[in-house]
């Protein structure tokens, strides 16, 4: 009996059963287990693959049709397609520079936008401007003054208070700022909509700079650290910034690629944040139906960690926005080389994952954690992935991890 | 992946492509021009100078006079230059104390900049927000009730020029009355109540209608809803473009008048 569950489960593990006579052997052999000339041919059958598989073969099962998606990135060892679906979000894309993360999240966001979904990407690297090879309708926004837009105006629908606050929670955490300035910011900038319909962060500033109080008092404090931030920001982002602006609804509506290597570490997590929480709201008010890819190449910036360790800050926007967004049809896939320093909210959220190769264990670990990976052998084949090779996680569908290989495109 | 990547030029060209078909939006006001003082919260009175009331004061008085009539007049018994006068309007615009309407009065003077108090404008001067002419219309379809009633009523002919003349119970924009007729001026700055202010006003007595439109788009639309009328409806209605109708009723008065005195000689 023993033998015979031995061959059960080296049939399924090795993925033998696919073969019709091995099928119908092992069939007639769980009817008759007495049978030793069929046992015999059964382990003469398999006996030699079994072989193979232990002495080169890879830990990780390999993976059936259930893996097929639309948005296509990767084959499996039996040479399927591996994709993901529109109403699957998010994907996380782990792996040591050079491992090829960024061709992949390109890879991804071109068949994005060939199947009608509108492409937004934060990135630090010029290459990602070759998306244009695949559509020229793309905006590249450099912040260098051509593209200007206003992010102090609230989605069309939404209630300006509302929006007020959700820029003045988005300054403080990006900014690093605490509870008293931004009640201050919060107090002036609806000070600054009941007078102007359309202010600008200028006007803010401006604002912020004419007020006089007495220098001991705590407002005064406030007031220093308010201008001190906005005065930093408008002198990256002044240009970006000012009149004459694009709306940002005509933004929403276009493939845009934000190039944000030149912005301060602050003040790239000021743009990425305002502009997802603006997108998001603006697509709960109008309930539309496109769907949005937003690509964030290197973002463990914006998901970092220690953003979740701030306790008079609770939980940042971002983190709460990843696990909303989905309603409004917002897909957000984000490539990080340190995953270990990734908020959880993205760990949390992500229907897919996909593990390169990672040089530092706490990675590996990490992402093994983050994706099931128990089987010690299976995590012992993560710290060698090979080139192009990585490991693929579904949350829903196929929930098994297993080994995918990204075609080379030439 | 790809060998090189697109130089910045080419991303500039393809972004003002792509710009040229977006709409940009353009200042509201001059950056840097709003600012609080701590001291005193909401609109500062103290902070307007005599002049600046004065001038609104002056424009509370005469609502309808044109920004340069409001000028010649003066503010505290000085005549204003058009720079200085400018210079103070502007203020009291961006003070949000007033709101500048710019109306194209005809003729071959053009436009005309007029300024109509706003309700902080109001509290700045302690008075009670007047009630607008026109029966809860538009600003400009008021200035348009007094500056036509103001400019008949010195016409040979016309005995009096009523805003909101009431004829059996029937309310007119502007009720001319001659010796032996009642005309009715009706200002539409839309068409959608044309049928109905033509069809009341007739009803009322009324021996003619002028109709004055806002612009001509609505003057295309009132004479397609005129054409529907019968022929002795049709005899008794004038379109026309608001900036005209004085003429018009002029021509029309003049002739009548001129008629009447032959008769009588």
């Amino acid at each position: 009996m023993k033998e015979i569950l031995a061959l059960l489960s080296e049939v399924f593990k090795y993925d033998l059963e696919k073969d019709r006579k091995n099928m119908a052997l092992l069939k007639y052999i769980m009817r008759n287990f007495t049978d030793k000339d069929k046992i015999d041919m059964l382990n003469r059958r398999i006996g030699p693959k079994v072989l193979y598989e232990k002495l080169f073969g890879k830990p990780f099962r390999k993976a059936n049709e259930m893996v097929q998606g639309m948005i296509r990135f990767a084959l499996t060892e039996l040479g399927t397609a591996v994709g993901f679906n529109f109403d699957e979000p998010h994907c996380l894309i782990a792996g040591q520079t050079g491992c090829g993360k960024t061709v992949l999240l390109m890879i991804i966001l071109a068949q994005a936008m060939l199947k009608d979904a509108i492409v937004w990407l934060f990135t630090k690297a010029k290459d990602t401007r070759n998306l244009l090879r695949v559509s020229k309708e793309i905006l590249v926004v450099n912040f260098d003054g051509q593209i200007k837009f206003n992010p102090l105006l609230p989605p069309p629908g939404v209630d300006f208070r509302f929006w007020v606050n959700c820029f003045a929670d988005i300054f403080i955490q990006a900014f690093g700022l605490y509870d008293g300035t931004k009640n201050f910011l919060l107090e002036e900038i609806n000070y600054l909509f009941s007078r102007n319909n359309v202010p600008t962060i200028y006007d803010l500033y401006n604002l912020v700079k004419s007020l006089k109080y007495s220098i001991y008092s705590r407002f005064s404090r406030y007031q220093e650290s308010a201008i001190n931030r906005l005065s930093g920001m408008l002198a990256s982002l002044g240009e970006t910034f000012s009149y004459p602006f694009i709306a940002l609804e005509d933004l929403a509506e276009r493939h845009v690629i934000f190039e944000i290597q030149g912005l301060t570490s602050e003040l790239q997590v000021f743009i990425v944040n305002i502009l997802m929480t603006w997108l998001f709201y603006y697509k709960l008010s109008i309930s539309c139906n496109d769907y949005h890819f937003v690509g964030i190449d290197d973002a463990n910036l914006v998901f970092d960690k220690s953003f979740e360790y701030r306790p008079d800050q609770g939980l940042p926007i971002i983190s709460h926005l990843l696990s909303t967004v989905r309603k409004s049809k917002i897909n957000v896939i984000v490539c990080s080389q340190i995953p270990h320093q990734l908020g959880a909210s993205i760990h949390s959220n992500a229907f897919t994952k996909i593990m390169f190769s990672l040089a530092n264990g706490d990675d590996i670990y990490c992402m093994t954690r983050s994706m099931g990976i128990r089987d010690p052998e299976q995590v012992q084949y993560c710290h060698k992935l090979g080139k192009r090779e990585a490991v693929v996680k579904f949350s829903g569908r196929y929930p098994e991890p297993f080994l995918a290989y990204i075609p080379e495109v030439r | 992946m790809f060998n090189n990547e697109i130089a910045d030029e080419i991303i500039k060209s393809n972004n003002i492509r792509i710009l040229s078909s977006m709409q940009l939006i353009e200042p509201h006001l001059v950056l840097g021009e709003i600012s609080k003082d701590c001291k005193t919260e909401g609109t500062n009175e103290s902070a307007l100078s005599e002049t600046e009331k004065a001038m609104l004061m002056e424009i509370y008085n005469h609502p309808y006079r044109t920004v340069t009539r409001h000028y010649d007049n003066g503010v505290a018994g000085e005549k204003l230059s058009a720079g200085k006068g400018g210079r103070l309007i502007n203020k009291l615009v961006q003070k949000h104390l007033i709101a500048e309407h710019a109306i194209n009065l005809g003729g071959r003077g053009g436009g005309a900049k007029l300024v109509e108090l706003k309700d902080k404008g109001y509290k700045a001067i302690g008075m009670k927000p007047k009630p607008g002419i026109g029966r809860g219309a538009d600003w400009e379809h008021g200035f348009w009730q007094y500056h036509i009633s103001e400019r008949l009523k010195d016409v040979q002919g016309i005995k009096k020029a009523t805003i909101e003349g009431r004829l059996l119970d029937k309310f007119i924009d502007v009720l001319v009355e001659t010796e032996n007729e009642k005309i009715a001026i009706e200002i539409e700055m839309t068409p959608n109540h044309a049928l109905v202010n033509i069809e009341k006003d007739l009803s009322a007595g009324c021996s003619k209608v002028f109709v004055g439109c806002k612009d001509k788009s609505v003057l295309e639309n009132i004479n397609r809803i005129v054409e529907s009328f019968p022929d002795e409806m049709k005899v008794a209605i004038v379109v026309c473009l608001v900036q005209k109708i004085v003429s018009e009723v002029k021509k029309h008065v003049g002739r009548t008048y001129e008629e009447k005195t032959e008769r009588n000689t």
